[in-house]
């Protein structure tokens, strides 16, 4: 349908009344929601709303509006080779930012658009922080939209970069105002991996610049928020994944657990014995129903008592300690997580972050002890590592026992122990109680369950209840 | 995602049903819409309630939301709008609970007249928030115990509630509790969930 000379100006006019508008809110007001409002027939008012910090259009007049500023973007500013290369000057860049402002919040999928943006924003014509407010206001109607997270982190890296010196204080401000923007977008919007990602980024990031600011707290507290939100997002395994991606940094941490404990209000060595003396037979070699019900046992007992190795003062005790810790954590992730399991039934996702848990246990495990799991039932003796070597030669105590351990045949000695290791056995008996109990309701996942640890995990095969 | 949007304590009367008080969460809306999804909410209330017989209860699934009735003997009613994954359990444990307390707040014999800014009623936020997290808010077996005898009847869609040749689109079409803008968000929201949406 071709419209009339007379027709075409008059909506031409329209239109760029309604930039005008739209661009004169976005700069002067703190603006904290863009949408589109479906209204089907015009009426003669502006089709540019505003109540309290929100900013709407009429959906009716969206077509326009955005053909003819993308139209005028690609035609002028794009493919045209002579403006292309040419120096921006102030005033075309102001007309670039007046067109691509409505363009990127109608349909903000665009790259071309968005890398016009970030050259325009390192040639210093935009400033850095509105920018950041024009992305979020962007993720309020799009919360999945890509493009918009990657600018922000490629705005984010910019800033960064620009300061030798950061202060915490703005490191703080900084990530908080992203993790602000995600829960946003993740309450908005269900399975939103994009924003998990980003914050699974902020991780990074913040890792990065650990020794700058506070680092430690923040991961204590992503714990907190994230355990309260997977337990009210039980089929969104973008959340689940983050988790594991928090407990993951956790192991890192080696300072101020008690204080992490508080937090989360748990007691893990508890949870932790708790599961131990629920599990652990007198069969068991080491086991001793007396040592374990103990109320808070130290960390050389529990290490002694689940993965063998006498303990003592000696230099290793900080991998022991570090490895103690990881396993303390992982059976707290599996106790909630069995949790969430029983209040709901059929939820594969919550299934697969069990996979998670069990296989990190298991690794920690075959670490711990330097082994590596054939699969077919026997194990292999991994070579130290230098690092390993060296921490071993100096520290009596262990050459001490590395030496009678070469003369009563290490090798089949160490096998044996590995499948009677506690640890490896109260995990499998704990796993198969929870098999024989979800059963019941949730028997096609529990069935997977089982299958996946005899399987992919080897389970089962050396194993005698 | 578990979530609950809605919370609604009705009367169903002889041809209608009447909202008496209801309280939600639109908080994930942008402030645009709220209205019509507001309107539209109690709007679905009051149908399913008008389809639901005196003394059971049922849920029904529709697309991402799930609507949890319970119509009892004395034709009061309560309803839940939560996502799919809210446990149904929880919601009936929830709805009943309601029920019992407003029935201890306002006399029976005010129901069939009564309005929503005329009932003195005022637990319905409250609980809302409450129970945003049911796993928080009641330990799992007092839930199981709570729960009566009145079966639950399950629907995967609100074709199945509505009466033989009826369609919801024409149910919206022809109701005068809606506003046009109402029924146009309606209208647009069919089509943004028709079309692929990752």
């Amino acid at each position: 349908m071709s419209i009339s000379e007379e027709d075409r100006v008059a909506l031409t006019g329209l239109v760029e009344k309604i930039i005008k508008e739209l661009n004169q809110y976005l700069e002067d007001r703190e603006l904290t929601e863009f949408d589109i409002i479906g209204v089907e027939s015009t009426t003669n008012r502006s089709p540019v709303l505003y109540i309290q910090t929100s900013l709407g259009l009429e959906s009716w007049c969206v077509k326009h509006v955005y053909n003819y500023c993308y139209a005028e973007l690609i035609r002028d500013f794009l493919t045209n080779p002579k403006r292309r290369f040419s120096r921006l000057s102030n005033l075309n860049y102001k007309r670039i930012i007046s067109l691509l402002n409505p363009t990127l919040l109608i349909n903000p999928d665009v790259t071309s658009l968005w890398n016009k943006r970030r050259e325009m924003t390192s040639q210093q014509f935009h400033d850095w922080f509105s920018e950041m407010h024009f992305t979020k206001l962007v993720l309020t109607r799009k919360p999945k939209c890509n493009e918009a997270y990657s600018y922000r982190r490629w705005i984010l890296s910019n800033i960064l970069a620009k300061d030798d010196v950061l202060s915490e204080e703005f490191l703080n401000d900084v990530i908080a105002e992203e993790l602000r923007v995600c829960n946003k977008a993740a309450d908005k919007c269900m399975n939103n991996y994009h924003s998990w990602d980003h914050r699974a980024f902020l991780i990074d990031l913040s890792w990065r610049y650990r020794f700058s600011f506070d680092s430690t707290m923040l991961y204590f507290k992503e714990y907190k928020f994230i355990r309260h939100w997977t337990s009210t997002h039980v089929s969104d395994y973008s959340c689940f994944h983050y988790r594991q991606i928090c407990v993951r940094i956790l192991f890192l941490i080696e300072e101020r657990w008690p204080v992490f404990e508080k937090m989360i209000d748990v007691n893990l060595r508890d949870n932790f014995q708790k599961i131990l003396s629920d599990h652990m037979t007198s069969d068991d070699p080491v086991a001793t129903p007396s040592k374990i019900s103990k109320k808070t046992m130290d960390d050389d007992d529990l290490t002694a008592l689940v993965l063998g190795y006498p303990a003592g003062n000696c230099k290793c005790y900080a991998t022991w300690k570090a490895t103690l810790r990881k396993l303390e954590l992982l059976f707290y992730e599996l106790i909630s997580n069995e949790d969430l399991l029983k209040y709901y039934p059929n939820h594969q996702t919550i299934w697969y972050q069990r996979r998670f848990v069990v296989n990190n246990i298991l690794n920690a495990m075959y670490n711990y002890l330097s082994v590596e799991n054939k699969y077919n039932g026997t194990i292999k003796q991994l070579p130290l590592s230098p690092l390993d070597i060296e921490r071993k030669n100096n520290c009596t105590k262990c050459a001490d026992a590395d030496l009678t351990e070469h003369h009563n045949n290490v090798k089949k000695q160490k096998e044996d122990w590995f499948w009677n290791c506690p640890l490896y056995k109260v995990l499998i008996r704990h796993e198969l109680a929870l098999i024989k109990d979800r059963r019941k309701e949730d028997s096609k996942y529990a069935e997977a369950h089982e299958n996946y640890l005899k399987f992919f995990e080897g389970l089962f095969l050396n194993f005698n209840p | 995602m578990v979530k609950i949007y809605g919370l609604g304590v009705l009367y169903k009367g002889v041809n209608s049903a009447t909202i008496l008080k209801s309280a939600y969460n639109l908080q994930s809306f942008s402030i645009f819409q709220r209205g019509s999804v507001q309107e539209f909410m109690g709007f679905v209330s009051k149908t399913i309630v008008e389809r639901t017989q005196p003394a059971s209860r049922q849920s029904v699934k529709e697309g991402e939301y799930m609507l949890q009735v319970y119509v009892r003997a004395d034709n009061l009613a309560g309803v839940l709008i939560s996502d799919h994954e809210y446990p149904n359990r929880v919601a009936h444990t929830l709805i009943t609970k309601i029920l019992d307390e407003f029935t201890a707040a306002v006399p029976a014999s005010q129901w069939p007249t009564a309005t929503e800014d005329r009932t003195d009623f005022h637990l319905l936020p409250e609980y809302l928030t409450r129970y945003q997290n049911p796993r928080e808010a009641d330990a799992l077996t007092k839930i199981q115990n709570d729960l009566d005898e009145t079966k639950i009847i399950l629907h995967d869609t609100i074709k199945a509630v509505l009466e033989r040749g009826e369609k919801l689109d024409d149910v919206v079409a022809k109701t005068e509790s809606l506003s046009t803008q109402s029924k146009l968000f309606y209208k647009t929201a069919r089509k943004t969930n028709s079309c692929c949406n990752f």
